[in-house]
């Protein structure tokens, strides 16, 4: 950090220096060169000569910012955010740059410095569909839904085929209940792009939901014909089909399940609850351990394995299950540590 | 309700002694119909076997008609006969009503229906005990469409059975089919190898929680003798004590308790430490209890001469406090079924009162048995097979209001409560949600055996898992969607070309005029008039190579290409003067850019532009006269270079004469290469020996 601050200093003063400076002809030259590579992908060579533009002109904000953009590119983040502050500080009016800014705060989980400067991009007018896309994503990571809703909206007004828009839409919809809102959203992220498994999976959770499993189960499988290692789509196959009581195919989806992502901690989970449907409790146990051995904070896992231990008869063990849930957190375990008393 | 009078008590007690066990446990005995295999029926002509097969179905026969004991016998004989001849009738018939008893139900199903197929009037009792099968193994609408045909006048009419009865069986089938369409949520488990055998064990009893007595019509190592009714072991009292989660192997009681004949635990109290047995000696059959002093167990002793009676009191139990005990009792002359549960309390000098009926909401016009209270004492479990039981005994609870009125029973529900008996239900203290009781099922250790019921009330709901990625960036960041590649600057291109244009000799300016052409869009993009000094200046676009062409009035053309980006700028400038020959005899002048099709004097037509100069300079100055020559470099003879030369020489002159140039004014010469401007012996030398030049003959 104090590397940085020095880093920063030392720029601002020799950018301040220079900035009434033009770019001469050859510069411009060398960073159109510098353009031709960028458009045939050849983003070390671009970034070389850029490197050369700017040791001949240390106030050329473009080319920081162009540098910055193709060092995100290649996730060397650190030094694309000093370009990019670089870039801010030779001219304050620069939009684009407090969007990159923004987005590497987002991508580095500090969702509240992110929202900071995209707003920041905003308000120097530079509001293009990701700008309010990669704000709606932080609003969405600080559990802030309705605006999350709100950016995406705009997102989507200004780039309308987004696929990805919608879904992060419906998801944060979900969380708000508006599950209809939710499967609309979801249902329009498939028809801009039908090869995004994820979507149909989100779809599936959605129409479950609101009890219309039919569905869900179609759109799980839809997502497995997409990609027949998403594993999460058979859990979710999985949980209708007990639901429906379907459950020899549901054994079937759920340890495909684990058989593809051993180490997942849900397939155990929904596998311990059909056990549970079917009575088979020591099996069901044994599913619940399991998953707890994968997550050893997996609240739901103590939970039900409470539960199981409860119809065997073991209520001291039970219980201790149960306030293992309670300390992880799940508030509905509250209801059982009345038995235990 | 009051006790009703003695009855003959040596005849009652004979019966005690395995009332517990056979009119609970024992297999339902009918007087079987008298169903003859005849010999003309069985025996099928021209097949060979009849003989040993119908030793088989004598000898099967034989065990037959001892009864019960001994079907297991009378089937493996039948069997044999079966093999030859599987479509008789009474046979299929017989067979049936063996596995009947040994409640083989469903392959007394398959045998019954294959008799009826045979002759539907094979038995009378046929449809009736078909009924029962399907009964037993759930088939409600079988069995009920069998009973009712049991109804139908020639059949009811002979049937050794009551229709009233039948008329019950056919309730508890409809009860059935409610009752395992709504089955209760319960976790039951066969106590295990170390509790059950493969023998009748029923009528569990506990003390505390780690204690537990049962019956058990197991084969034992003090008596090995069989009761003549059934030709099973006597009942005898088993003890088992929980360490942990695990009961350990049951072992008989001690001697002090234990009985050579019919014995069974009725209940078993820890304050005062007693144990209650139901003892069927040689004239006796009634409940005594044991005390253990400490040093071991004192018994037995009568329980109440009011309780016990001459009739049957087979099953009792009492209330933690000792206050109260209810048992069932079959000897009321007003009683409301056969046998019914009543109560008795003991007084404040410790003596017992005369038994209460627990009335009409409890007892039914059937039997009542197997009665228990839980330890608050305001919940009874018993037995009945009235209310809506679904076949034989069902297991039902009762709860006692504010009143102290015990109200309606609940049927505890399927799968605890099964067509057949379901008796003598008990709990541990203080665990409410947990039984025991003794009934038949398909994987249990052999006929009736423990089990532990936990009821599991409403299903509870569980945490499901759904797996989901909510953000589709986290999934597949599409980083290519939002990357805007830069723009291209803007340059300024623009380049100046200054300079002179001056006489070759003198050095003087010349007056001319100077143009640049792009040769690839093949115009001109620049014009300029020199001054009288000759100065010109130029804007151009950009720093590329451009033509040049110089013309002045007296001077010879200057056009030759020129690489602006190889030159040095000053300040976006470059200087380049010209210099030009003046038009003079003599004078010679290389065409550049003159250019021919390999080995051919065919003129390209990008030496038109040359030519075209040629012809502005000859109709500028109309008095000259040139002489157009074609040169060679030394590759190749003599002649044939010079035909070479020649020829493209004259192609030049016709070009020229075609766009307007008199004939007379040209001449054209092939010097092959004998007239080299640089040496052969390199490949650059060559390149300019191979030219075409004109010389200025007159002006």
């Amino acid at each position: 950090m104090k590397k940085d601050i020095i880093f920063l200093i030392f720029n601002i003063l020799i950018i301040h220096c220079s900035v009434a400076q033009s770019i001469d002809k050859e510069t411009k030259v060398q960073f159109n060169r510098a353009v031709d590579n960028i458009n045939q992908n050849n983003y070390e060579q671009a970034i070389l000569s850029l490197d050369s533009v700017l040791q001949e002109a240390p106030h050329f904000k473009t080319a920081y910012l162009e540098r910055g953009k193709l060092l995100f590119r290649i996730d060397s983040t650190k030094q694309a955010l000093r370009d990019f502050t670089r870039a801010v500080f030779l001219d304050e009016s620069l939009g684009e740059p407090h969007f990159y800014r923004g987005y590497v705060h987002y991508r580095n989980n500090r969702p509240d410095s992110a929202i900071r400067e995209l707003t920041m991009a905003i308000e120097k007018n530079y509001r293009k569909p990701e700008v309010y896309y990669i704000r709606g994503l932080a609003n969405y990571d600080l559990k802030d839904y309705n605006n999350a809703i709100t950016n995406f909206n705009q997102s989507i007004d200004r780039d309308y085929d987004f696929a990805y828009a919608y879904n992060d839409r419906g998801s944060a919809k979900m969380h708000t209940g508006d599950y209809q809102g939710a499967i609309q959203d979801f249902k329009k992220a498939s028809s801009y792009n039908n090869q995004l498994s994820f979507v149909y999976n989100n779809l599936g959770n959605a129409q479950i939901e609101v009890s219309d499993y039919q569905s869900a189960m179609d759109n799980f499988s839809k997502a497995i014909d997409l990609d027949p290692n998403y594993y999460k789509a058979y859990i979710n196959r999985g949980r209708v089909k007990i639901i429906l009581e379907n459950y020899d195919e549901a054994i079937t989806d759920l340890k495909k399940a684990v058989q593809i992502h051993p180490s997942g901690s849900k397939a155990y989970n929904n596998l311990g609850i059909l056990y549970l449907k079917q009575m088979k409790f020591e099996k069901a146990i044994q599913q619940f351990t399991r998953a707890i051995e994968e997550n050893d904070s997996f609240a739901k896992a103590y939970l039900n394995r409470g539960m199981a231990k409860e119809y065997l008869g073991e209520l001291e063990e039970a219980c201790e299950d149960w306030k293992m849930a309670t300390d992880l957190g799940l508030s509905k375990a509250d209801k059982y540590l009345e038995d235990c008393k | 309700m009051k006790f009703g009078s003695m009855k003959n008590k040596n005849n009652f007690l004979f019966f005690l002694a395995f009332f517990l066990v056979f009119q609970l446990i024992a297999p339902e005995i009918q007087a079987q119909q008298d169903v003859r295999i005849k010999r003309s029926n069985f025996r099928i002509k021209g097949k060979e076997g009849f003989q040993p097969a119908w030793k088989s179905r004598r000898e099967g026969d034989n065990y037959y008609d001892r009864g019960p004991g001994h079907y297991d016998k009378a089937l493996e004989h039948f069997l044999k006969a079966y093999e030859y001849n599987p479509e008789n009738a009474a046979l299929n018939y017989k067979i049936g009503v063996c596995h009947y008893q040994m409640k083989n139900n469903e392959e007394a199903i398959k045998f019954f229906n294959k008799a009826l197929g045979g002759n539907e009037e094979v038995a009378l009792d046929i449809f009736y005990l078909l009924a029962r099968s399907y009964h037993f193994t759930y088939e409600f609408q079988n069995a009920i469409s069998n009973y009712q045909r049991c109804l139908e006048p020639d059949i009811i009419d002979d049937l050794d059975v009551e229709q009233e009865r039948i008329n019950v069986y056919i309730r508890q089938c409809n009860n059935g089919k409610e009752l395992v369409n709504n089955p209760v949520r319960v976790n039951i488990n066969n106590m295990g190898e170390q509790i059950n055998s493969p023998y009748d064990d029923y009528g569990p009893v506990f003390k505390g929680d780690s204690v537990l007595y049962f019956t058990s019509r197991r084969e034992n190592e003090k008596n090995d003798e069989r009761w003549p009714g059934d030709q099973r072991f006597y009942s005898n009292i088993y003890r088992s004590e929980r360490q942990g989660e695990n009961w350990q192997e049951a072992k008989l009681v001690s001697n002090e308790i234990y009985s050579r004949h019919n014995n069974a635990i009725v209940e078993a109290t820890s304050s005062p430490r007693r144990i209650y047995v139901y003892r069927s000696e040689k004239d006796e059959g009634d409940i005594y209890y044991y005390e253990h002093n400490g040093r071991g167990w004192r018994g037995p002793k009568n329980f109440s001469n009011l309780v016990n009676t001459p009739a049957k009191e087979s099953s009792m139990c009492i209330t933690k406090d000792g206050s109260r005990v209810y048992f069932v009792s079959d000897l009321d002359e007003n009683a409301r079924g056969k046998k019914d549960i009543f109560y008795s309390e003991k007084n404040e000098n410790g003596k017992w009162s005369y038994p209460v009926n627990l009335g009409g909401t409890i007892n039914t016009s059937l039997n009542e048995e197997g009665v228990f209270v839980n330890g608050t004492g305001d919940k009874l479990y018993f037995s009945s097979e009235g209310h809506n039981s679904m076949g034989g005994y069902d297991i039902f609870v009762a709860e006692r209001d504010a009143a102290g009125d015990w109200q309606e029973p609940e049927n505890i529900g399927h799968p605890v409560n099964t067509p057949y008996d379901d008796v003598l239900f008990r709990m541990i203290e203080d665990q409410q949600n947990k039984g025991y009781y003794a009934t038949i099922k398909e994987k249990g250790f052999g006929r009736k055996d423990l089990y532990e019921v936990i009821f599991l009330g409403e299903e509870r709901e569980y945490e499901s898992s759904n797996a989901i990625d909510p953000i589709a960036w986290e999934v597949e960041p599409a980083k290519e969607r939002f990357y805007r590649p830069p723009e291209k600057l803007a340059i300024d291109t623009t380049i100046y070309l200054f300079g002179h244009i001056m006489d070759t000799l003198a050095g003087d300016g010349v007056q001319a005029k100077v143009e640049i052409i792009d040769n690839q869009q093949n115009k001109v993009v620049a014009t300029h008039l020199t001054d009288t000094n000759g100065r010109y200046l130029v804007r151009l676009p950009e720093q590329k190579r451009y033509g040049v062409e110089v013309t002045a009035k007296d001077y010879l053309f200057f056009a030759r290409n020129l690489n602006l980006s190889e030159m040095e700028t000053v300040n976006d400038t470059i200087y380049k003067d010209f210099v030009l020959d003046k038009v003079e005899v003599g004078k010679k002048v290389v065409l550049e850019n003159i250019y021919f099709e390999t080995n051919s004097a065919r003129l390209k037509p990008t030496s038109f532009p040359e030519l075209d100069r040629v012809i502005k300079l000859m109709k500028n100055n109309p008095g000259l006269k040139l002489e157009i020559s074609g040169h060679t470099d030394n590759v190749g003879s003599y002649l044939a270079n010079k035909k070479l030369s020649e020829n493209r020489a004259k192609s030049v002159v016709d070009y020229l004469v075609k766009e307007g140039i008199d004939q007379s004014r040209l001449t054209y010469e092939g010097y092959s290469f004998t007239r080299p401007i640089a040496p052969n012996d390199t490949p650059e030398g060559r390149q300019k020996n191979r030219r075409v030049e004109f010389e200025i003959l007159e002006k």
